[in-house]
């Protein structure tokens, strides 16, 4: 039987409560290339489930995980969390409004999903007259449907204006307690859970507009506090991809400033489960995170947007 | 409670059949209607639980004044006193709730106070339950056509859940007796078939029309000015046509609801937009609503016995009350006026009119209905007129907002046909085939086809109204929910 997993909103409910799985995959787009089948080869005792949400706010992982511990036995969770995205708003709110008869316990009411022109069309016909394939594996999975390289990125990158302001380094965390709690919380709960969670890599101009909007401080800060917070724990692994510059500043990989494609995600997968290379430590996250620092500093964004190069050649701070 | 939605469908309404019906065959008669009553409540309150204590209320203060009003005092100043306390109750709480912060805000405007809106919620069909309880009480005043109600006729009289919510407005007379009828006690699957069938087709017309041409009134009056003719045009005629869908839609679903329970509700609608004049347009638009003027306001002021002007007066009037009673906004009063002012011309050149071409007075007829349309719609008065000054203005410019209004025409059911068959999506891409569909197809319904009223006259059963019924019920049942798009920027 063929399957068409193709809308988060409305069918991560169903995936969390109703499939079979001990490991789950989630986070934001930037997680949505993943494969399955390269963590189920790489170890056959893991059935795995992609459950991401684009864009989402911490709320949206805490739904997922909810769901998720309520009805299964979870062994590993791989979070690719977005810092500079999560902590800002209030914790109960998602990104988007759900819907909420499909994700509460009630049965009756998912007649609204059942009896559903777009469901019928969009989502079943159009998908099985056309052949394509979501299946599990494949599933939310857009890195074919698009162009990569600069050009592309560059069509739909709108470079901020230059701020001379710096925003305060709290900037980016004003609500970072009631967020970090929304993930932390089964951190504690299940200790016998393994959580491997990694930072993606933006390219280099996601850096470019923290730098012009004033945020890079606020940026490293919040880097640093969440790093700090979950090395405390024994059963999370961190992985920081976001200063490797071999892959933020290929353009080829990125369909635009943040993007990137399955090879990426390929990558991140291989060092998280076969090299352990990028692995956050308590005595290396500094050095990564000032790397980071110089590495958003020193780029020559001129080369790209031909002005002035403007570097600011600064000590690292604490 | 609205009729297009899952739990009316499929809870509600069977229950309500069920419940009554089994009470009857129980030999409980009192009490089916009882129950038809408490889940004509449950339908009412169903959205805000607050509404209920205005509607018993109401409903318990005009039951027992009328009562006392035609037993305790055959006539004289107490009689009248009491008639006059109830009328003022009445209309006092439908000002309250429907005009207060309107009037607040005209008070502000002559006397430049400032005094804070109160935003008080409107209850549902306050509109309509008060006027069917004021023509109970006048009735009752003047010893007309009355008889001693016992209080459960009385109530469901008033809270009859097909009607309840958005009319037809009727009157206890052609009410009250048909629940009390024996016949009516048993299922009558003529009556089950026929109602069935005008739910469906009430029901299409409300989610497969009146909701489809309504995005289109959105995407117009979201922002007026980047309105051109083309495009004011097309946003007034949608709108021309949702109100008709919506409402005539609603009205019969109301028939064919009640019909189930064997009751006969009055026709409310007979295709207004056939008519050739403005009159004859209100005899067929919200019939029940001219009936109630006519017969509480028109007729007591003098009708047409006072003489020609008198009656220009009184017709104005009539048309004046009727824009008020839409809504609390300058636009319906204006909108009443307009009508009002097509009254009288109407019928002082009504000789020279008849005579002229029946097809030139459709057109002038429906030109004027459309463009009163406007004002009822617009948020305010400038609004309206910023709407009718884009309409004439003969610009062709900024074509964005009508690719939007032609894609709102790209209904899901056909989208998929375009990835299957690129050719079709090319050929009804480039002629805007989908658009011009839509509006013929319209034209062809309003103007041609029979009206449900005309439908359940005509009825047989045969296969064919089988198919039809089926295919709008669950079209119609597919469309009540859609999916929700994310669309977003940044990640």
């Amino acid at each position: 039987m063929n399957i068409y997993i193709v809308d988060e909103m409305y069918q991560n409910p169903g995936i969390l409560k109703n499939f079979d799985y001990n490991t789950i995959i989630t986070g934001s787009s930037m997680t949505e290339n993943f494969r399955v089948s390269w963590f189920e080869d790489e170890n056959p005792e893991t059935k795995v489930v992609k459950v991401p949400y684009p864009a989402g706010y911490s709320k949206n992982y805490d739904i997922v995980f909810d769901l998720a511990f309520d009805t299964h036995e979870i062994k590993t969770v791989y979070y690719g969390m977005d810092p500079f995205h999560i902590f800002i708003k209030s914790s109960d709110e998602t990104i988007n409004p759900l819907p909420e008869y499909l994700y509460d316990d009630i049965l009756l009411n998912d007649v609204e999903y059942i009896f559903n022109k777009d469901v019928l069309y969009k989502y079943t016909l159009y998908n099985i007259i056309l052949g394509k394939q979501y299946n599990n594996d494949l599933a939310y999975n857009w890195s074919s449907n698009h162009k990569y390289g600069l050009d592309q990125v560059l069509q739909t990158y709108i470079r901020p204006k230059k701020s001379d302001e710096q925003q305060a380094e709290n900037y980016l965390m004003i609500r970072y307690e009631e967020n970090i709690r929304n993930i932390t919380k089964y951190i504690e709960q299940y200790p016998n859970t393994k959580f491997k969670i990694f930072f993606p890599p933006y390219s280099i101009l996601e850096w470019d507009t923290l730098i012009r909007r004033g945020e890079l401080n606020s940026a490293v800060a919040v880097t640093k506090r969440v790093m700090e917070d979950l090395l405390k724990y024994e059963n999370v692994e961190l992985y920081y991809f976001q200063n490797v510059e071999e892959i933020v500043t290929n353009f080829d990989n990125y369909k635009d400033y943040t993007h990137h494609n399955e090879e990426i995600n390929y990558y991140i997968f291989e060092s998280i489960c076969k090299t352990g290379r990028h692995r956050i430590t308590k005595e290396n996250y500094r050095k990564e995170i000032e790397e980071m620092y110089n590495l958003a500093l020193n780029y020559d964004y001129s080369k790209i947007f031909g002005e002035e190069r403007n570097i600011e050649r600064r000590e690292t701070r604490e | 409670m609205l009729f297009n939605s899952y739990i009316f469908i499929f809870a509600f309404l069977p229950i309500s059949l069920l419940g009554y019906f089994g009470l009857h065959k129980l030999k409980k008669h009192t009490l089916a209607k009882v129950f038809l009553c408490i889940m004509s409540l449950v339908f009412y309150a169903y959205f805000n639980l607050s509404y209920l204590a205005i509607i018993v209320s109401s409903i318990i203060i005009n039951f027992l004044g009328s009562k006392y009003i035609l037993n305790k005092f055959k006539q004289g100043r107490v009689k009248k006193l009491l008639f006059i306390i109830l009328l003022l109750l009445n209309i006092g709480i439908l000002v309250y709730y429907k005009y207060f912060d309107f009037i607040l805000l005209n008070i502000n405007t002559v006397f430049k106070s400032s005094f804070d809106a109160m935003n008080i919620l409107l209850p549902l069909g306050i509109s309509f339950f008060t006027f069917q309880q004021l023509s109970f009480v006048i009735d009752s005043y003047k010893g007309k056509k009355v008889v001693e109600y016992k209080f459960i006729d009385y109530a469901l009289f008033v809270t009859f859940f097909p009607q309840l919510i958005a009319g037809p407005i009727v009157l206890h007379d052609e009410i009250v007796p048909q629940f009390e009828d024996e016949e009516n006690h048993k299922i009558k699957t003529e009556n089950m078939a026929k109602g069935l069938m005008a739910f469906a087709f009430g029901l299409a017309k409300k989610v497969l029309i009146a909701d489809l041409f309504g995005n289109v009134v959105s995407l117009g009056f979201q922002d007026i000015n980047s309105l051109n003719t083309l495009t004011a045009l097309l946003t007034m005629f949608s709108y021309t046509i949702q109100i008709y869908f919506d409402f005539s839609g609603y009205c019969d679903m109301a028939t064919g609801i009640a019909l189930m329970f064997n009751v006969k509700l009055p026709m409310n609608f007979n295709s207004p937009y056939k008519a050739i004049t403005i009159v004859d347009f209100w005899k067929r638009w919200h019939i029940t609503l001219t009936r109630f003027f006519t017969e509480y306001v028109y007729i007591p002021l003098g009708g047409n016995r006072k003489g020609k002007i008198r009656t220009y007066i009184n017709v104005f009037i009539i048309f004046l009350l009727s824009g008020i009673w839409h809504g609390a906004n300058y636009t319906f009063i204006v909108w009443g006026i307009m009508h009002g002012i097509g009254n009288i011309i109407t019928r002082i050149f009504k000789e020279k009119i008849e005579k002229q071409n029946i097809v030139l007075m459709w057109v002038i007829t429906f030109v004027f209905i459309n463009l009163t349309w406007v004002m009822f719609r617009a948020n305010s008065v400038s609004e309206a007129i910023l709407f009718y000054k884009k309409l004439i203005c003969f610009n062709f410019n900024d074509m964005t907002l009508l690719t939007n209004i032609i894609d709102t025409f790209n209904i899901v059911e056909i989208t998929w046909i375009y990835e299957i068959l690129p050719n079709v999506k090319a050929l009804f891409t480039n002629y805007h085939i989908l658009v011009q569909m839509f509006i013929i197809f319209v034209f062809i319904a309003i103007l041609g086809m029979k009206n449900t009223n005309e439908r359940i006259e005509s009825f047989k059963p045969n296969k064919r109204t089988v198919a039809v019924v089926a295919i709008l019920i669950v079209a119609s049942i597919m469309s009540l929910s859609q999916v929700s798009t994310f669309l977003y920027f940044n990640f």
